[in-house]
């Protein structure tokens, strides 16, 4: 009925009218305002803040320093960040005090009335730096921080946060005795999320004890954990609320204006304090997506089958850990691409570097690590002469192959990217070898694979309640958060369809209020459907056998011989003997007035079953309950004389188990399609050589406009279900970008007869390897 | 949001304006003209500008002008780029003006703010680069009309403190005559310019005047690539010789690739203009 249903999102009416709230459209009479302090420096000792001044400017109502943190370090996995700098500030940008006013106005003139004294230190600049022996530490007392949520493992005296391996059969012999062995360096930069709604958060601590936090957040309930825990306050008495988010990318995952607003609101008495980041605060002071170096060494027999793999990794982390970390393992457990690998050997290291902190990024360091593997293959299939395409079909993954962290797969766990990848190749005209299109032109197609698991934690959660309205439509609450992809809508859909009733009589909280909303781990790692449709069915399970329970007894027969449709109960021999939902959702009345039932509320819970943590040595684990594979590619035409390119088309197929919303699906396909290119072809978070921020504002930090994207897209799905998912749909949130900027190098790479191992591919990037290659 | 209070103040006519930003500077203020706001704007918010006073001018009726007077083309200072986009009044001028910023900010920015503001790239002044123009400015020099060649020197518009670009005038009958731009950015249709070439033929000349931005720290009349030209193409010619300075070196583009990018750019104008160009 609603699955594989166009249903139009639920909250894109008002979106299209610019009706939908967004977290800053909300102004409470009497909140303060707090701006913030940012250091100039990448890396400086700060020696002395004097307030004075910014705490007697007009309206100023307090100034907040690391002094009124008491030591406080948050960290989701290791608790390395101070809220506002401490002694030191590790990176330009980084909060070191707040100044509360009665408005922004007032509070920006306090912040320019602070005086702080800097002295500014040797910074770290890039992973090779950090690495260095005797470079400077960006965290001398690496070893006394807490470990929120091991694993991790960080190395005292040295910049390295953690390192995450995989060490699965003997690569060193696999790769001795390969026939062809390709080596290849990459480079990728930080990215930032770009989101079109800035972060912000309001905070208000009300007499009573109760903490009351508006926020820009993937992660409600995550927030009121870490503010419980930091605060030392129960976790009943913070209560955030989510609501709609202007697009998020991972970069609302990071709990970090919460905090800021927290203790702004402390600091006066708990009067409710907003703080919303200018866009080039949002920049330069909130966390991006990681850049990293790689190096990676891949074998082939003469056969052309893979036989072992070496990767070596250094994402660059930035001042703090966040989920770097977590990242790393990601990485891990999908290191060999969607192939098969028996011998491997992968470190990945989290470094430490003077730059602002990283966090997830839309596919949680899989668009990196894709760019790398594909690449690499690409490489190999040169090496060996073999269509890049036929290798990869070769050397895909199968069910009852193992994963680089021993997951045994099965078709309902792993999809089928063999037809993922004939049905790509089909769409793009595969063809592997540059067409000379005259003037100087070159028409040439990329390819890349794409796999991803979910990496969340061993006991994730996700939650639905149903309530009956007494007309017989369906409340429903589940704990998403709504920033684009429909996730309410899907929810929804998988309620009409379990109950085989109209979308339309099913309404959804596109709030989030961790109060009365069940909680979902967190919008993240593409899992919602999965998760939140098994608690719906659940949930639609428990409705359905009160209903049934109510109406057997209306219906004087036994629940069993009862059918539920079109918000009717009815005898499934019988179908006109029957009872509305309307006249049993609030309980039936008899004609003289008794009433039986009450009103019908469903629940429904899930918790992702399986999932391990990894094994510290070898990486062996369950990462996540299944995998979403695809196949990307692009054709692009270039330009031999001025190396600019135009992509003309952009393809994606993604095995998607189920689709359930086939325009929403496209859509979320589409704008991941053109955030892949937008990163692969002109984004990069760049620092001066003093490590300032060197693009801080969106005049400078280019992301693709209407126009410049690809001029044609070619989506399509391939539908293997994940027999334990709801209508066995897969995640396919992030996946859209994953593979695009891989596809694009690889297309370049072919069209120009160089090798792109570094993002962004900018016209002159392509030229300097151009100018290298004639050298 | 804007941290610091600044006075705002909006003159109806030239001596007003002028004698209000005397008053002001000699009180130890520090006063700016006030025209799209934009470069302001941006500035203030990221604290790299604290004006204590602006002084509106757009709206001064001299500044607004645009009109043929005389046999020359002439327009107000103050007038945005899209309200002369609209009236077209210069093809080429539209060209080049219809490649800076977007269109939402070229609905702010204004001709005189253009020339005069501090982001080095000032392409509205190319095509008047390659003609007779004159601009007017009222100061302490009074009110008077200069040729453009006169007072931008350097890649700038030379003004006394407190001086006011008005307006600026062309022939008329060059506006009628042809000419191609040429704008190439990093990799972005809306971006600064990495160079961006005008050109138009000359009476009598094989090779077309050319005036360049972005390629170094300001605008300029390329006379002496034009005279190379003459005797080699854009692919020989001397080109560090022949610059006022070396090609900028920063993160748009190194300076090797500008000057690999200018080469480019002056092919692609010669082959627009054609072989009489
Ligand atoms: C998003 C964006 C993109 C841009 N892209 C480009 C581009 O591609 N190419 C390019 O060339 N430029 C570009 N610019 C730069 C822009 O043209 C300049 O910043 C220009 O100064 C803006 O004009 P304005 O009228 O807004 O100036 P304002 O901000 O009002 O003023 C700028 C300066 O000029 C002075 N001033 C203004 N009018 C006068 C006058 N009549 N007499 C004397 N002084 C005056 C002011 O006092 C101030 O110092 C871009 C700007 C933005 C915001």
């Amino acid at each position: 009925m609603a699955v594989g249903q166009s249903v139009l999102r639920k909250e894109a009416p008002n979106k299209l009218t610019g009706r939908a709230r967004y977290n800053a459209d909300l102004s409470i009479p009497g909140i303060l305002h707090a701006a913030v302090a940012t250091s100039p420096h990448a890396h400086a000792r700060i020696r002395h803040i004097d307030k004075a001044a910014a705490r007697e400017s007009p309206g100023v109502a307090a100034v907040v320093t690391a002094a009124d943190a008491q030591g406080l370090k948050c960290g989701e996995v290791l608790e390395d960040r101070p809220p506002l700098a401490e002694e030191e500030t590790r990176y330009w940008g980084e909060p070191v005090a707040l100044v509360v006013a009665d408005g922004e106005a007032e509070a920006l003139a306090g912040v320019s009335r602070l005086s702080v004294t800097y002295e500014p230190l040797p910074a770290v600049l890039t992973v090779h730096e950090a690495l260095r022996p005797h470079a400077p530490l960006v965290h001398p007392d690496l070893s006394g921080y807490r470990q929120a949520q091991p694993p991790v493992a960080p190395r005292a005296g040295t910049n390295i946060a953690d390192v995450a391996h995989i060490r699965k059969g003997h690569a060193e012999e696999a790769l001795r005795d390969s026939a062809v062995v390709v080596t290849a360096h990459y480079h990728l930069p930080p990215v930032d999320h770009a989101a079109m709604e800035t972060r912000s958060a309001r905070v208000e601590i009300l007499d009573d004890g109760r903490v009351i936090v508006h926020a820009t957040t993937q992660a409600p309930f995550e927030v009121q954990k870490l503010l419980a825990r930091y605060m030392k306050t129960q976790q009943g008495l913070i209560i955030v609320n989510a609501p709609l988010i202007g697009g998020a990318f991972g970069g609302k995952t990071t709990v970090q204006l919460e905090i800021l607003a927290y203790l702004a609101s402390r600091a006066v008495g708990g009067r409710p304090v907003e703080i919303c980041n200018r866009r080039e605060q949002d920049l330069a002071m909130s966390p991006v997506g990681p850049g990293l170096e790689a190096d990676m060494t891949l074998g082939a027999d003469r056969y052309g089958r893979l036989t072992g793999m070496k990767l070596t990794v250094y994402l660059d982390a930035g001042a703090y850990t966040d989920s770097s970390p977590r990242i790393a393992r990601a990485i891990c457990s999908e290191c060999t691409g969607p192939y098969r690998l028996e011998h491997i050997e992968t470190d990945v290291y989290t470094v430490y570097t003077h730059h602002v902190y990283a966090t997830a990024w839309r596919g949680f360091g899989h668009m990196p690590l894709t760019f790398v593997v594909e690449r690499t293959m690409d490489k190999l299939a040169a090496q060996l002469g073999v269509d890049p395409l036929e290798m990869r079909r070769a050397a895909a993954i199968k069910p009852q192959d193992t994963t680089p962290t021993r997951v045994r797969l099965t078709k309902s766990r792993l999809g089928d990217l063999d037809l993922c990848l004939r049905r790509a190749a089909d769409l793009l005209h595969w063809d592997p070898t540059p067409r000379d299109e005259g003037k100087g032109t070159v028409r040439a197609q990329g390819l890349a694979a794409l796999w991803k698991t979910s990496s969340s934690p061993p006991n994730a959660i996700s939650g639905a309640i149903i309530t009956l309205n007494q007309e017989g439509s369906l409340n429903l609450s589940t704990g998403t958060v709504e920033f684009g992809p429909g996730t309410k809508t899907t929810a929804a859909q998988i309620l009409a369809e379990r109950l085989q009733m109209p979308i339309e009589q099913i309404h959804v909280h596109s709030h989030i209020n961790t109060k009365v909303d069940p909680e979902h781990w967190k919008t993240v790692a593409s899992l919602s459907t999965f998760m939140v449709g098994r608690a719906v069915m659940e949930a639609a399970e428990d409705v359905i056998a009160q209903l049934k329970q109510v109406a057997a007894i209306v219906l004087k027969c036994a629940p069993g011989d009862l059918e539920v449709a079109h918000q009717k109960v009815y005898l499934r021999d019988d179908p006109e003997i029957f009872v509305p939902f309307r006249d049993i959702a609030h309980g039936y009345s008899y004609p003289n007035g008794d009433a039986i039932g009450g009103q019908i509320i469903g629940r429904g819970s899930y918790v992702v079953r399986h999932i391990t943590t990894l094994d510290a040595r070898t990486g062996e684990g369950h990462p996540g309950p299944g995998f979403t594979v695809g196949a990307q590619g692009v054709e692009v035409l270039y330009n031999r004389r001025t190396h600019h390119y135009r992509v003309l088309t952009a393809v994606s197929v993604l095995d998607a188990g189920r689709v359930v919303n086939p325009q929403v699906a496209r859509g979320v396909v589409m704008g991941g399609i053109n955030m892949g290119l937008s990163y692969g072809s002109r984004e990069a978070v760049l620092f001066t050589r003093d490590g300032a921020l060197e693009n801080p504002d969106l005049r400078t930090y280019k992301v693709m406009r209407p126009g410049e994207q690809a001029l044609q897209y070619r989506v399509d799905f391939v539908e293997t279900p994940q027999l334990d998912s709801p209508y066995g749909a897969r995640p396919l949130g992030e996946h859209g970008c994953l593979a695009m900027p891989a596809a694009l190098a690889n297309a370049l790479s072919r069209a120009a007869g160089v090798a792109c191992d570094t993002l962004p591919l900018t016209p002159e990037v392509l030229w300097q390897l151009a100018g290298m290659r004639e050298a | 949001m804007i941290a610091v209070d600044f006075a705002y103040r909006r003159p109806d006519t030239l001596a007003g304006a002028y004698e209000l930003f005397s008053d002001l500077a000699r009180r130890g203020e520090n006063p700016f003209y006030l025209g799209g706001g934009t470069e302001i704007v941006t500035g203030a918010r990221t604290g790299l500008f604290t004006p204590s006073s602006v002084i509106d001018v757009k709206a001064i009726s001299d500044l607004r002008a645009l009109a043929v007077h005389d046999g020359r083309l002439i327009l107000g200072a103050g007038l945005s780029l899209r309200e002369i986009l609209a009236k077209d009044p210069w093809p080429l001028l539209s060209h080049i003006l219809s490649r800076i910023a977007d269109h939402s900010v070229r609905t702010q920015i204004t001709l005189g703010g253009n020339l005069v503001g501090s982001i080095p790239y000032r392409e509205a002044v190319l095509p008047f680069l390659l003609t007779e123009s004159a601009v007017r400015l009222y100061g302490s020099g009074g009110d008077r009309w200069v040729p453009l060649a006169h007072v931008f020197t350097d890649g700038s518009l030379r003004l006394a403190v407190g001086e006011l670009l008005v307006a600026l005038s062309v022939p008329e009958a060059v506006t009628r005559l042809g000419g191609v731009a040429c704008k190439k950015t990093r990799f972005d249709w809306v971006d600064y310019p990495l160079v961006t070439v005008a050109a138009r033929r000359q009476p009598g000349r094989r090779i077309p005047a050319l005036a360049v931005s972005g390629l170094t720290s300001g605008p300029f009349r390329a006379l002496r690539v034009e005279d190379a030209l003459l005797h080699a193409g854009p692919a020989e010619i001397p080109l560090r010789e022949l610059l006022p300075e070396a090609p900028l070196d920063d993160r748009h583009g190194s300076s090797a690739y500008r000057e690999f990018v200018f080469r480019n750019t002056l092919e692609d104008v010669l082959e627009q203009l054609g072989p009489n160009g």
